[in-house]
Formats: C-alpha cells, sequence, structure tokens
C-alpha cells in the first residue's frame, strides 16, 4: 500500500511514518545536536585577528581579450621598430646606436609609465571588490571573512596613517562580534579619515570659491572649477587610500561636467542679482561673490559625493554631515 | 568643612541616576552589579582586551575615573562588592553568594564632556568635566515578586494562591500546607500558635517550589525574611474559602489584618524607599536556566515577570520631569547567562526573549511608554567559544565544578520558537563556573553585552 503510494506520486493521504517535519529533514544542521560533553578535539572559534584570505574571484574574459589586443599591437610596434632599427644600423651604425640608445630608453619608460597604470588600475578594481566583500561578510556574520575583507582597506589606510590600524587592532583584538568590529572600524578608521576629507574639501570649496570670485571671465571660471574638482577627487580618495572605480569614475565625471556648467550658467544669475541690487559698487561685489558662492556651493556637493563614493563603507545616518556642517564644523 | 562644602556643590551640579536592576532569584543580579562596578573601577584605555571595548565614553578616552562613594546611604548596608570580587577571583573561584537583603551602591563616575552641544557649552565656560552619579540598589529577588500583592485583596490573592498551589507539580508540594489550612472551621477563633504552623507549612511549599525552579512564590518574605525573620507580620498564609464577613477575632479576620499590614508596612516601604526613585530599569531575564527547567518552571517566570512589571511606573522623560516625577524611560531586557550558548546561538537568545515580551509586556504598556532593547548578557564570561575540530560545530569550553579542569560541552541549540517546542528542542544548561583568571582582579570582568547595556542606559547622561 505505501510502497504504491510513493511509487506512483499520486495525489491523496500520505501514510504518517513517512513524514518529517521540514526542521528535521537531513542537511538541517539545528536537527542532530546532541547536547552533551565533547571528547572531540577542539579549536577556537574565528574571532578578529585570524585573517583568512579567501581567493579573489575570476574576472570576465574580456578583460583577457583586451590585454591580448594590447599586447599583440605593442609587440608588433616593437617589432617593426627592431626591424627599422635594424635597417638603419646596417645602413649607419653610428646613427642606428643613437636612435637604438633612444628606443630603448622610450620603451623603459612607456614599461614603468604602463606598471604604474596598470597598478593604479587594479586599486581601483579592488574598491568595488572590496564593498560587495565587506557587506557579505556582514550579513554572514562571519568576523574572520570580515576581517579579510577589511585586510587590503587597512593596508591601503595604514600607508598613510598606521596610527589608526594599529589603534583599530587594538580595540577589536579578541572580539568575536562582526557587528562591533564594524563599529569599530567606521569610529576608529573611517571618522578621522572623514574629518581629514572634509577638511581638504573645504579647503578646495574656499579656494574655488576665492578664484571664481576674483577671475576675470567666465570661461576662465570653468577653468578652475574643472581643475580644482579633479583635484579634490583625487585628494579625496587618497585620503580613503583608493581611486574611485569604474563606474564611480564615470559617474563623478559627470558630476565634474554638471559641475562646470554650472560655473558658466552662474554668471547671469550673477548679473541678475547685481540688477536687483542696482549697478556701481554693488554690482562689482554683490555679482562676484554670488557666482562665487554658487560656484563654491557646487564644489562642496561635489567634494560630498567624491567622499561618498570612495568611502569603503557607506554613510550611517549619523555620519553624515550637512553641507552647512561639514564647511563649518571640519 | 571646605571639603564638605565643595562636595556638597559637586553633588548638587551632578546628574543623579537609578539604575533598577531587575530580576528574579537567581537571575544575575548580584553579578551583574559587581562586572558593572567592577569594570568601571578598573578601566583601563590602554589595556589589551579591555571588558569595557565598546562602550564609547570609554572608546572615546572620555572615561576619567569611576570612584565608589561610601559617603552616601550611610545608613543602608553597602553592596558587598568587594566581598563578591573575593570570591570570583580567589583561589578556587565562585559565584557571590545569593543576596539576603537590601543593599545600595553609589558609583561616582566621571567623564570628559563630549562633543555635543551642551558640551560644546559647557566647555566654553570652562567645565570640562563632569560627574555622573550611579545609583544602584541590590535586594533578593524574591522581594520583587510580592509587588503585585499590593492591588490585591487577602481574599482575591488567597484564591489566586490555592488556585496556583493546586495546580501543576506544585499539588504535591503543597500537600501537608493544603490540608491543614482546609481542614480548619469555618469560624475558627485566631490562634497565633496554629498561625505560625500554618505559615511555616507555607513557607516550606514555598522552598521546595524554589528548590524547584519555580520563582511565582508570595509573600517572598518567607523565603528571605532578613530583618524580619521571627517577627509576628509574616505568620500569615493564604487561607481556601476565604469568608468576606468574619467577625472580628477569627482567624480569618486576623490573617487579613496581618496581610494588609505586609502590604503597607513591608511592600509599600521597600517599594518607596528602594524602587520608586528609578530613571533607567535593566531587567535580567533568566532564560536559559527557565528552559532547561521545562515548560512549568518557564511559564512561571514568565507569569512572575509580567506581573512584576506591572508595578513600575514607566514614561517618556519630558521637559515638566522635575514636575511629574521620576519615571522609567528607558527598559533595557537582557537574556543573561549568555556565555551559556554558543556563540551563533547569541541572537537566537536575543530573538527568543523579543518574542517572550509578548508575554512580559502583553499590553503592550512598557513599549509604548518607554524606549525598550532586547539584548543578550553575560555579565561575567566565564566559557570560550570553541569548534569541533570533526564536525566544526561550535561548541563551549569552560569549567562545570571549581575542582575540576575546563572542558568543552555541547549546550545544544535553543529554540527558535516561541513558546519553545517542549518536546522536540535540544538544549542543556551546563552550570559553568567562573575561571580562576588572576587578571580578573585588576583587569576587570571578561562579559558579553555589558558595555552595550551601558551603552543603551547611560549613553544619552554621558554625552
Amino acid at each position: 500500500m505505501n510502497e504504491r503510494r510513493v511509487a506512483t506520486d499520486a495525489p491523496g493521504p500520505v501514510a504518517p511514518e513517512l513524514i518529517i517535519p521540514m526542521e528535521d529533514a537531513p542537511g538541517s544542521s539545528r536537527a542532530n545536536i546532541v547536547p552533551g560533553r565533547v571528547d572531540a578535539p577542539i579549536e577556537p572559534v574565528d574571532a578578529a585577528g585570524d585573517v583568512v584570505v579567501a581567493p579573489p574571484a575570476r574576472a570576465s574574459y574580456w578583460g583577457t581579450a583586451v590585454w591580448l589586443l594590447a599586447a599583440t599591437i605593442a609587440g608588433f610596434s616593437i617589432y617593426s621598430l627592431v626591424q627599422g632599427l635594424i635597417d638603419i644600423w646596417q645602413r649607419d651604425w653610428i646613427g642606428g646606436t643613437a636612435l637604438g640608445v633612444l628606443s630603448l630608453g622610450f620603451l623603459g619608460a612607456l614599461v614603468a609609465a604602463l606598471l604604474h597604470e596598470f597598478r593604479a588600475f587594479r586599486r581601483l578594481h579592488d574598491a568595488t571588490r572590496l564593498r560587495a566583500r565587506l557587506e557579505t561578510a556582514m550579513r554572514r556574520d562571519s568576523p574572520g571573512e570580515l576581517m579579510s575583507a577589511l585586510t587590503p582597506m587597512l593596508t591601503m589606510v595604514g600607508a598613510r596613517r598606521p596610527e589608526l590600524v594599529q589603534q583599530f587592532h587594538h580595540r577589536i583584538d579578541g572580539q568575536s562580534d562582526s557587528e562591533a568590529i564594524v563599529r569599530q572600524f567606521r569610529a576608529v578608521v573611517l571618522a578621522p579619515l572623514d574629518q581629514e576629507a572634509r577638511r581638504a574639501i573645504r579647503r578646495e570649496t574656499l579656494v574655488t570659491l576665492g578664484a571664481a570670485a576674483a577671475s576675470p571671465h567666465p570661461a576662465l571660471d570653468a577653468v578652475i572649477v574643472a581643475w580644482r574638482s579633479v583635484a579634490m577627487v583625487r585628494r579625496v580618495a587618497e585620503i580613503y587610500g583608493l581611486r574611485p572605480s569604474g563606474l564611480a569614475t564615470i559617474r563623478l565625471a559627470r558630476a565634474a561636467v554638471i559641475s562646470t556648467a554650472t560655473a558658466m550658467a552662474a554668471d547671469p544669475a550673477g548679473d541678475m542679482l547685481a540688477e536687483a541690487l542696482g549697478g556701481g559698487f554693488a554690482d562689482k561685489i554683490a555679482g562676484k561673490v554670488a557666482e562665487g558662492s554658487i560656484v563654491g556651493l557646487r564644489a562642496l556637493r561635489f567634494g560630498m559625493r567624491a567622499m561618498e563614493v570612495c568611502r569603503p563603507l557607506s554613510f550611517e545616518p549619523d555620519e553624515r554631515k550637512s553641507l552647512l556642517g561639514t564647511l563649518m564644523n571640519a | 568643612m571646605d571639603d564638605f562644602l565643595s562636595k556638597t556643590v559637586d553633588d548638587l551640579l551632578a546628574t543623579r541616576v537609578n539604575l533598577g536592576v531587575t530580576g528574579l532569584r537567581r537571575a544575575g543580579k548580584t553579578v551583574f552589579i559587581t562586572s558593572l562596578v567592577h569594570n568601571l573601577l578598573r578601566a583601563d584605555a590602554v589595556a589589551p582586551r579591555s571588558p569595557l571595548r565598546n562602550f564609547d565614553l570609554f572608546d572615546e578616552g572620555r572615561l576619567v575615573a569611576a570612584l565608589l562613594r561610601n559617603d552616601i546611604h550611610a545608613t543602608v548596608p553597602q553592596f558587598p562588592y568587594s566581598r563578591a570580587v573575593d570570591a570570583l577571583t580567589g583561589q578556587q573561584p565562585q559565584w557571590p553568594m545569593p543576596t539576603d537583603g537590601i543593599s545600595r551602591i553609589r558609583l561616582d563616575i566621571n567623564y570628559r564632556r563630549g562633543s555635543g552641544i551642551i558640551g560644546t557649552v559647557a566647555r566654553w565656560l570652562g567645565m570640562t568635566e563632569a560627574t555622573l552619579q550611579l545609583d544602584i540598589v541590590d535586594y533578593p529577588g524574591e522581594w520583587l515578586v510580592d509587588l503585585p500583592m499590593l492591588d490585591q485583596s487577602f481574599e482575591a490573592w488567597s484564591a489566586a494562591m490555592v488556585r496556583q498551589a493546586q495546580a501543576g507539580s506544585r499539588g504535591a508540594l503543597a500537600h501537608d500546607w493544603l490540608s491543614i489550612v482546609t481542614d480548619r472551621r469555618a469560624d475558627q477563633p485566631h490562634d497565633e500558635e496554629w498561625a505560625g504552623r500554618a505559615a511555616s507549612l507555607y513557607a516550606d511549599y514555598l522552598q521546595r517550589c524554589a528548590d524547584k525552579g519555580l520563582r511565582f512564590l508570595q509573600p517572598g518574605r518567607l523565603l528571605t525574611p532578613a530583618e524580619l525573620r521571627g517577627a509576628p507580620v509574616l505568620r500569615f498564609c493564604p487561607l481556601p474559602q476565604p469568608d468576606a464577613t468574619a467577625k472580628p477575632g477569627s482567624l480569618h479576620a486576623a490573617f487579613a489584618a496581618k496581610y494588609r499590614d505586609y502590604q503597607e508596612n513591608v511592600i509599600r516601604a521597600f517599594y518607596r524607599q528602594h524602587l520608586a526613585g528609578i530613571d533607567r530599569q535593566i531587567v535580567l531575564v533568566d532564560v536559559l536556566t527557565a528552559l532547561n527547567d521545562g515548560a512549568e518552571v518557564f511559564d512561571d517566570m514568565s507569569a512572575a515577570l509580567a506581573a512584576i512589571l506591572q508595578s513600575f511606573d514607566h514614561g517618556k522623560a519630558g521637559p515638566l520631569r522635575w514636575l511629574t516625577g521620576h519615571k522609567i524611560d528607558r527598559v533595557l531586557f537582557a537574556a543573561t547567562k549568555a556565555d551559556h550558548v554558543v556563540r551563533g546561538d547569541r541572537l537566537h537568545l536575543e530573538n527568543l526573549t523579543r518574542r517572550m515580551l509578548n508575554v512580559l509586556d502583553e499590553s503592550n504598556r512598557i513599549k509604548a511608554a518607554a524606549g525598550v532593547l532586547v539584548g543578550v548578557m553575560a555579565a561575567i564570561r566565564c566559557t570560550t567559544d570553541v569548534v569541533r575540530r570533526d564536525t566544526g560545530r561550535e561548541v563551549l569550553q569552560g569549567g562545570i565544578r571549581a575542582d575540576e579542569a575546563s572542558a568543552a560541552f555541547d549546550p545544544g541549540a535553543v529554540p527558535l520558537d516561541y513558546p519553545p517546542p517542549w518536546d522536540s528542542f535540544k538544549y542543556r544548561f551546563w552550570d559553568f563556573q567562573p575561571r580562576p583568571d588572576p587578571g580578573w582582579r585588576f583587569g576587570g570582568f571578561p562579559n558579553i553585552g555589558l558595555p552595550d547595556a551601558l551603552n543603551y542606559l547611560l549613553g544619552d547622561y554621558l554625552s
């Protein structure tokens, strides 16, 4: 009877002895726990401090293809260069030697520059991956994983501010609660970096504001704003120990363009304000200050966006500061 | 004189917080207070693995020093802090003795002001440091169970107690007492000797219940009389079929009079003197022992706590606080002995406690009136989290007898459902003893959740 029921899978009543509750089904770890004295060998649970580094995930093959293409082109270029040099050398060995030395120097410089770019690119890539890993570790509540996700970040910060990293390690020693570790990370590492970034943004804002107020032509405003914005993003990224990643760079670039465009548009706004106030001296002062303050405000907002992009963890509500707070409190 | 004057002025300027440590018998009140005081007194900012790590005031480096005040409450016994620390850190460490009377302790926490608005203004005025006076009272948990009696008449109370004594496993324990009180004549005149015998049988019954882990035991003074040992006011007990129209001079009238006397002079006096001015409350809930002891003990504990919590005055602190009097504006429900479950189960323990609030605060009165937080706590942590090498399952390492070396124990798993599925979950409470660790005396007690409790209970005062 029973066998028939199982075999046919037909709808109908199921014999009670065939049923296991879902929780007790094999595979659920809570089902086969037996309280008792443990004589099996034991080891400490992973606490903060033990770092388990997981292998990085395989990237897509497009990167490989692009790299291979670049390598092919570079190979061809080097090959034809060498071919050309040999031709010249066979005809005139003095000129050939001189050109050969120059080419070697050029190639050396090129390799060095490429290596540098490559390293920056890799760091950029890390930033996105780091965020994803941190989020996974926090969701899984695994301190070991969390620490291994934090380690690259700590290394980058430690290069510039070793005391923060040291303090962080002191504070999380022996803790096995990932929420507490993240809280300490925010308090010990991120808070001072935020403070520093805010100070940098404020300085850049004031410089932009002053320069825009003093510049004789709107086109120069735009140049100043673009130049200072890029400098500010680089400074903020440096403070957090990384450069913004692929998508983030596009976002930042767009923000920079908008920022520049507003700097141009601020000119008529200043004119209108000056007209409203009435010509003469007020025209000179109020108009320029109004333009300058709009440009400054833009720069400030732009800096804060850069901070959000560069920060390894997104802001908690009480960590975020208003524009005014950034300007006054930094 | 100068010293006295400056001290008085300091006391006037300082903020005072009455921390109400609420919990039934053996819930861990004494251990909690000991650990809190000891860790604050022994705070060391540069020590590795400091027990106060994650306490914001401590992490921000603003804790200057904590100070035990011996000149306050000079007429009330002081909380036996050093005796408890000696017991816990001696050659043969053991849990402190159960509390058998009232005691108080006052701790002055000196701290540097933070960077909030008030702190900044105060620093402009030159007041960089401030003091928080923390007042804690310790008492036997049995006495707390008396609080619901304040709203009951003798007749209603008797009926409830007799019903309780006949239910479940209490029936067998109450047999002697029940037979003597039901055998009495309806209009039996009052006889002090008979009353004494009935009361002592009733006390025996309560004691047997207490030994089984039951906690809803009234009147609590019969279990821990303290200074009332042998006092005539304790010679009473509930009476079955009480007769409200009893003549003066009858047994019933005498017991009812003693009950009223007990209400006014014992319970209300205790409440007024020690529990009325509480600002912040921590409710220690011993979920794990109750789980281990079974459904009856668990439900009994929940019922007792629920009844007790109705007697406290919860409410938001407003600007008119000085006018409307003290109200408890933050309550922390802490499941104690969290070091007796494996690391991964602490969240489950917290969730179980949170669901228990549906019983403890059935009408949502506390939740509506005050801030409520649920957490887990082990005021003194006496186990280490380890992993089995063969199965990878987390287990606990600790000693369950003082003379035995520490070993690994699997406590099983805390149930995820509420009410717990009594026939299917597997949890075992191992009675771990404190480890002999020379570092505890000068470095403080390792713990779970104490800094978070401090953040919640005192954080806003210390900003």
